[in-house]
């Protein structure tokens, strides 16, 4: 079935690496006997590495905000961050990439400390660090606990992550919950902090949009899918799914109830999936309560998220988020209604 | 060997098997050669705890020895596996959820 005609198919003990080595195709002998030396050397390189303390977060200069994006010029994510290109108050970068993520990192600043009081992602002032063209045809980003990483996309299935606000907020976002509850990226907390992320990032596109509840997409990634898949976004808050036999990205697999809650171990136990649950509760609530999203849906989230722990699941969540809307407006409120009647919709 | 991919931004869950048996001579020599340069080993790299949609990457071999498996994600995977993993990728169909 998958049976290897020799051992020199295989890649991955020190004992292939000799096998290798005694190869008749010369090509694989060379890379075998220099892998055998480069291995020993990368796991040496890598242990040490690995007792490094983490960069604390670094107070900008004026502790306000200040945006620093680097270019990685298509290296990989072990050359982070890159080559400086862009400082906070200088001029506009001939390259969009670079612009983007200059701009979407302000509004994010901007919508934090505008609606919330939050200066930077650690509340602290906290440099905004992206970089960009990480990687060559990278269909990915991502938050590495200091900074953000963009990739542009293969051109075909996915187009470059910074053309997206909500991407930018998303991954911000972030570090905003790593500051905050610090949800454990795993299981049910895992999805709560996709949850907030994918919550924060839509609700920064539609600040900046001027829209209400009822005007809003209520989709996450919509201006980076590429040509070639036939969705339109990669999740949606609706009680619907964001695409349906694509045939790169399959079926949206995110659930809308808690009866249909991911139980695997994949994606660090679901929690880029069972953030749909979440995800459409707060989409409830939003049209519940009608008007601008942020101000009062946005409101009892974000004092949610303060008030979560790294062990907060499901349950605590809406024990919370129903806490909170009643401290704010109370008890008995059509907000505190909102929020129950939207959870008590999502199962709980 | 059997590839597999998941998490990222997307969350998406892609995979594909390819057996080297099945293949051509000539397909066959290319993906032993892209192995060979990709200096993968060890069973498990992980990047930072702190890290946030990255994308997790499996390969495991059928060796006769039995099957042997490596782990990346975007933060760990070396360099050199580049090319391995664009070629990993363009088979890749969305897998189901394991």
């Amino acid at each position: 079935m998958h049976g290897c005609r020799n051992p020199i198919h295989c890649i991955v003990p020190p004992y292939v690496l000799d096998h290798m080595a005694q190869s008749d195709d010369p090509a694989i002998r060379k890379l075998a006997v220099s892998g055998i030396a480069r291995s020993a050397w990368l796991r040496a390189s890598r242990a040490t590495l690995a007792q490094l303390p983490v960069m604390a977060a670094i107070p900008s200069p004026t502790a306000t905000k200040n945006r620093l994006v680097y270019d990685m010029k298509n290296k990989g994510a072990s050359f982070l961050p890159g080559k400086l290109v862009r400082s906070e108050g200088q001029a506009k970068s001939q390259d969009p990439a670079v612009n983007e993520a200059y701009d979407y990192a302000g509004v994010t600043y901007n919508f934090y400390k505008k609606n919330f009081g939050r200066n930077s992602l650690d509340n602290n002032g906290m440099n905004l660090i992206s970089s960009v063209h990480v990687g060559s045809g990278f269909n990915n980003a991502f938050w590495n606990g200091e900074q953000m990483a963009y990739g542009d996309g293969d051109g075909a299935l996915f187009l470059r992550f910074t053309r997206s606000l909500d991407v930018v907020g998303h991954e911000l976002s972030h570090g905003v919950v790593s500051f905050t509850s610090n949800l454990e990226y795993l299981n049910e907390p895992g999805a709560l902090n996709e949850h907030f992320a994918d919550v924060f990032g839509s609700l920064i596109k539609q600040w900046r949009r001027k829209q209400t509840a009822k005007q809003a997409d209520w989709l996450i990634g919509p201006d980076i899918v590429g040509p070639d898949a036939t969705a339109t976004a990669l999740r949606t808050f609706k009680d619907e799914k964001a695409f349906e036999n694509d045939p790169f990205l399959g079926t949206d697999p995110q659930p809308k109830h808690l009866k249909n809650k991911y139980k695997g171990g994949e994606d660090s136990g679901g929690v880029h999936i069972n953030s749909g649950i979440p995800n459409h509760a707060f989409f409830l609530v939003a049209t519940s309560l009608g008007g601008r999203a942020w101000e009062k849906a946005g409101q009892i989230w974000y004092k949610t998220l303060l008030a979560l722990t790294r062990s907060s699941d499901f349950a605590e969540m809406v024990e919370v988020s129903v806490r909170t809307a009643a401290g704010l407006h109370g008890t008995g409120s059509q907000e505190e209604k909102a929020v129950t009647q939207a959870w008590k919709a999502v199962g709980f | 060997m059997t590839f597999r991919q998941t998490g990222g931004f997307a969350g998406l869950s892609r995979g594909c098997e390819l057996d080297t048996e099945a293949m051509s001579a000539k397909e066959a020599l290319k993906l032993e050669r892209l192995v060979a340069r990709s200096r993968l080993g060890g069973p498990l790299r992980r990047g930072s705890e702190a890290a946030r949609d990255l994308t997790s990457y499996r390969i495991t071999v059928e060796t006769a020895q039995g099957p042997s498996t490596v782990e990346y994600d975007d933060e760990t995977m070396p360099e050199e596996a580049t090319e391995l993993l664009a070629y990993l990728q363009a088979c890749a169909k969305p897998a189901p959820l394991g």
